[in-house]
């Protein structure tokens, strides 16, 4: 028998603070989470990259701090996210990249997509498929699901993963010689990376010595590009100024039409699908409170095909060119290819 | 053979008290009748009765000893109650819904026995709804389900039987069939109470009745030691009228009350 | 209909389709693996023995190690997830009810968006699951607290505390998606995700999954009687003897463990819960203790087959098990829709 009005059984309050702490500790294992693994990227390959060394047996620690022992050069080289791609195509000749991510074949933003579609890769969304191409090196990304990579690494697969979430131009240049030591082909890697150092250089002499820094905000998709992203140190290296991170953006963070007035950038750098350029830029014209920044005024608003804007690979180069020449050379044409 | 008797009982919900100080009891051979308008407590009096709702007063016996005091499956082999229906759109089986007034006397896992069919069978013959045993109860009639639901508290071989307006709709010829059922269970040995509102089947069916009004114990008593037109009037707010029947039996018409407004407006009729 | 006879036709029949479907599950991948080939492989590894040469190790590695885990995990998810919609409709007294309506499978989702964006499902494969499954118990314990009064669950209030609460949940997840979209690639894993899907189900999945899943059929099988008589109005399984509360709580908790575990290793998959137990309750009756053993088998088909297709609709792209399941959900809607009209003879 059970008397509604006794109050028995277990307390709502108690349930609700149990519920409430075990909600928090999730959270906090979030953050603490997130915390390690962009440690992790400091350390990554550190320990034994020794480049310019031709000898083998080699070992390198990956972002996950599983040591990958590597017995000669590589030869099928398998890679899971769009970036990788575009650094092996960079490194190794395009026959021996023997499977990469859907994105390497799409045209709108993919810089590798002509090389992709001759040699015709296998696209890595399946483990099988992955299995039966049976490369020799296994890349994936920082954000790479576990599972995927576990069936992989049981089948004895050498699987790698890669640092992807990169924030700083020389992390790039390190990928570059880092994927060279993995894939043994360190001479292309110092060649690509040596190209690599040019672009950051010329970037760097666009501007002459004295002129005022431009100040540039990065907008894409309704977020802005802060403090301790790639974009940030591609203006850094062209002399700008990031508007965001002056105002203390870190990271994405979604910006809406009055902070992006009250910043009043001189230069809006943003990105459009292969193609789309000039519907972007006329979009971005239209809207009220970017038509009345300096920028829009002085026609300095720039919009780039997704390929060139941030490829987080070696054709970041591109985009360094691309912007130097847009800030500093003489005329100013606002859309680009 | 057992009794059921209620000593003092009181029952709040929510705060409210629903029954005060009601002492009632059910013999051996006896029907009792519970009757009184609706809200007065008679559903709750059978619910306290079965020990669904624990007594905040007083208490409810069964052979002399507080209810609380059993096992929930001896109660469940002891009394039965059978509660206003609930309809269901899952098809049972008549022949399912009645064996389930065994599940009392089964273990868990235990399948039904040839005993437990037998007594089931039985039931069925005995609510003369034999022939239904093999239909869904979504195909059957409001008239036919309340027979299953006494036919499975019949299954059930509960010597006491609290019945919850098992005539409430049924067409008169198998409300009269219901109610005779229950004398001859009573003749049989069984304890029942019925809570009902149909006053005329009050007199020729039932031993005893108890007069409910704002959950309190009205009267209490034989069929003409209560029923007395002040008693109904008083209780159901209507103004009896008593004929005689064919074999004596009195037999109710009900008229609506003349009353003044209390303001003094005049008179409705 | 005389619902006794059928399930004697009936399971012998579901038990071959379960077969049939896992054979036919086993053989079909994004890559070619013959029919002999994967039938040595199977044999070798269910009697220990060595795969002989002849046997490419490849083939051994994608049979055993990506085709087999899959398999299983979705049985025993279609299994799980029938027999919770069966409790959950037999609770509920509403045969369109379905293992989500507390609000278990929207915690399930919710601790699996928070661990997703923590990146913590990059380090390690027990991430996900475990977090989804305890998301899904959060979900029941607060759920439970909100209807719970002085001992007593009322089954109306439980109900508009799930919705309530799925609601919320969901509205939650949506908001942590949309705050942490810029990062795409995750985003696109999430809402993949949470359409339901069973890819790169490794044997670590079955381990998780499988006891969960068990102890939960298992238990719903000791309280099957008692549903029976639940549905018959709480009253009249008091006054049989049935211990309601306890039952009530049994029971939810039960789905809420099936549910938990099944969202948990195959992510939102919808509609399972819903039409299994529908369905089977036509061939073998409403009676549990037929309903939910014949419930799990035909959920396991279901599920097998409908992974099968996920996989072969469209090679090499897999469509996501959530779109299978509702595509045959929606129809199956329409079915009972129509077929109500015609009892009521509004057709």
């Amino acid at each position: 028998m059970v008397d509604p009005d006794k109050n028995s059984g277990i307390p709502a309050i108690l349930i609700s603070s149990v519920v409430a702490l075990a909600l928090s500790l999730h959270l906090a294992q979030a953050y603490v989470g997130r915390l390690e693994l962009s440690d992790r990227a400091g350390e990554y390959g550190r320990a034994n990259f020794d480049t310019g060394s031709t000898n083998y047996p080699r070992e390198v620690n990956d972002a996950e701090g599983y040591a990958l022992k590597l017995a000669r050069p590589v030869h099928r080289a398998g890679s899971q996210y769009w970036s990788i791609d575009e650094y092996l195509y960079s490194i190794v000749p395009p026959r021996e990249v023997v499977s990469v991510s859907q994105s390497a074949y799409d045209r709108t933003y993919s810089n590798v997509y002509r090389w992709a579609e001759e040699f015709h890769p296998a696209i890595s969304s399946d483990p099988e498929v992955v299995l039966r191409v049976d490369p020799d090196l296994f890349l994936v990304s920082s954000s790479g699901r576990a599972d995927f990579t576990e069936i992989l690494k049981r089948a004895g697969l050498p699987v790698f993963r890669t640092y992807t979430s990169f924030t700083k131009l020389e992390e790039v240049r390190r990928t570059i010689l880092l994927l060279g030591y993995l894939t043994g082909r360190d001479a292309e890697a110092a060649g690509v990376a040596r190209e690599f150092d040019q672009a950051i250089t010329r970037a760097q002499r666009w501007k002459s010595a004295g002129a005022p820094a431009p100040r540039i905000l990065g907008y894409s998709g309704k977020y802005s590009y802060g403090g301790e992203t790639l974009f940030n140190d591609v203006v850094r290296a062209a002399g700008g100024i990031n508007v965001a991170a002056e105002h203390g953006v870190q990271g994405y963070e979604a910006v809406n039409a009055e902070g992006i007035l009250r910043w009043n950038p001189d230069w809006i750098v943003s990105g459009a699908a292969r193609g789309n350029s000039a519907a972007v830029l006329s979009r971005l014209l239209e809207d009220p409170a970017i038509s009345l920044t300096t920028a829009a005024k002085k026609g300095q608003v720039l919009v780039f095909e997704n390929n060139i804007f941030l490829p987080m690979s070696p054709f970041t180069a591109l985009f360094l060119d691309a912007l130097g020449e847009a800030l500093y050379s003489p005329k100013t044409e606002v859309a680009r290819d | 053979m057992s009794f059921l008797a209620t000593v003092g009982l009181g029952i709040r919900r929510a705060g409210r008290p629903i029954l005060r100080n009601v002492s009632v009891e059910v013999k051996p051979g006896m029907v009792l009748a519970i009757i009184g308008p609706n809200g007065s407590g008679k559903s709750t009096l059978l619910r306290g009765m079965a020990g669904l709702w624990p007594p905040t007063e007083g208490d409810v016996l069964l052979d002399g000893k507080p209810l609380r005091n059993f096992r929930r499956n001896e109660i469940a082999r002891t009394i039965t109650y059978v509660p206003q229906e609930i309809r269901s759109e899952f098809e049972f089986l008549v022949r399912e819904i009645v064996l389930m007034g065994r599940y009392p006397h089964r273990g868990r896992f235990e399948r039904e026995k040839t005993g437990d069919l037998d007594v089931a069978h039985e039931a069925l013959k005995r609510a003369d709804a034999f022939h239904l045993a093999d239909r869904p109860m979504t195909q059957l009639s409001g008239g036919e389900r309340q027979r299953v639901l006494i036919a499975r508290s019949l299954a059930t071989c509960a010597h006491i039987l609290l019945l919850d307006e098992p005539t409430a709709n049924l067409d008169l010829n198998h409300a009269l069939d219901v109610l005779q059922l229950c004398r001859s269970l009573a003749d049989d040995g069984c304890a029942l109470a019925i809570a009902t509102h149909d006053l005329n089947a009050v007199y020729r069916f039932v031993d005893r009745v108890a007069l409910f009004e704002s959950g309190c114990l009205l009267a209490q008593g034989k069929p003409p030691e209560v029923l007395t037109p002040e008693n109904v009037e008083r209780a159901f707010r209507v103004r009896p009228e008593i004929l005689a029947g064919v074999d004596g039996t009195p037999v109710f018409l009900f008229h609506r009350m003349n009353h003044t407004n209390p303001n003094g407006k005049g008179t409705i009729s | 209909m005389t619902n006794g006879v059928r399930p004697k036709i009936f399971l012998p029949v579901v038990i071959l389709l379960l077969f049939i479907a896992s054979i036919a599950a086993l053989t079909q991948g994004s890559t070619h693996v013959d029919l002999e080939v994967t039938l040595r492989v199977l044999a070798a590894k269910i009697t220990f023995h060595t795969l002989s040469g002849s046997v490419s190790k490849v083939d051994e590695v994608i049979v055993w190690l990506i085709r087999v885990p899959r398999v299983i995990v979705a049985a025993f998810v279609g299994a799980g997830l029938a027999v919770a919609g069966g409790l959950m409709q037999g609770l509920f007294r509403n045969p369109l009810a379905e293992p989500n309506i507390v609000g278990v499978g929207s915690g399930a989702v919710l601790g699996a968006v928070i661990v997703f964006l923590s990146g913590l499902t990059v380090k390690s494969a027990l991430a996900l699951p475990l977090a989804g499954f305890s998301g899904a118990l959060l979900a029941l314990a607060t759920v439970y607290a909100l209807a719970t009064r002085g001992g007593i669950t009322p089954v109306s209030t439980l109900l508009l505390s799930g919705i309530a609460l799925a609601a919320l949940l969901g509205a939650i997840s949506s908001l942590l998606i949309s705050l942490s979209i810029v990062n795409w690639q995750v985003a696109q894993e999430i809402v993949f995700w949470m359409m339901g899907g069973l890819d790169s189900r490794t044997w670590t999945h079955v381990w998780i999954s499988a006891p969960f899943i068990s102890l939960g059929m298992g238990f719903s099988l000791y309280y099957a009687r008692d549903l029976d008589l639940l549905i018959q109005g709480e009253e009249t399984a008091a006054a049989l003897g049935v211990d309601v509360e306890l039952s009530k709580r049994a029971i939810i908790v039960m789905a809420a463990l099936l549910t938990g575990s099944c969202v948990a290793v195959a992510g939102a998959v919808g509609f399972v819960g819903l039409i299994v137990p529908h369905v089977t309750r036509l061939f073998v009756g409403p009676g549990h203790r037929a309903l939910l053993p014949s419930s799990a088998l035909v959920g396991a088909a279901f599920l097998i087959v409908c992974d099968l297709l996920a996989r072969t609709v469209h090679p090499p792209a897999e469509i996501r098990l959530g779109i299978i399941t509702a595509a045959f959900g929606a129809p199956f809607f329409i079915f009972l829709l129509l077929r109500k009209f015609r009892e009521v003879s509004l057709l």
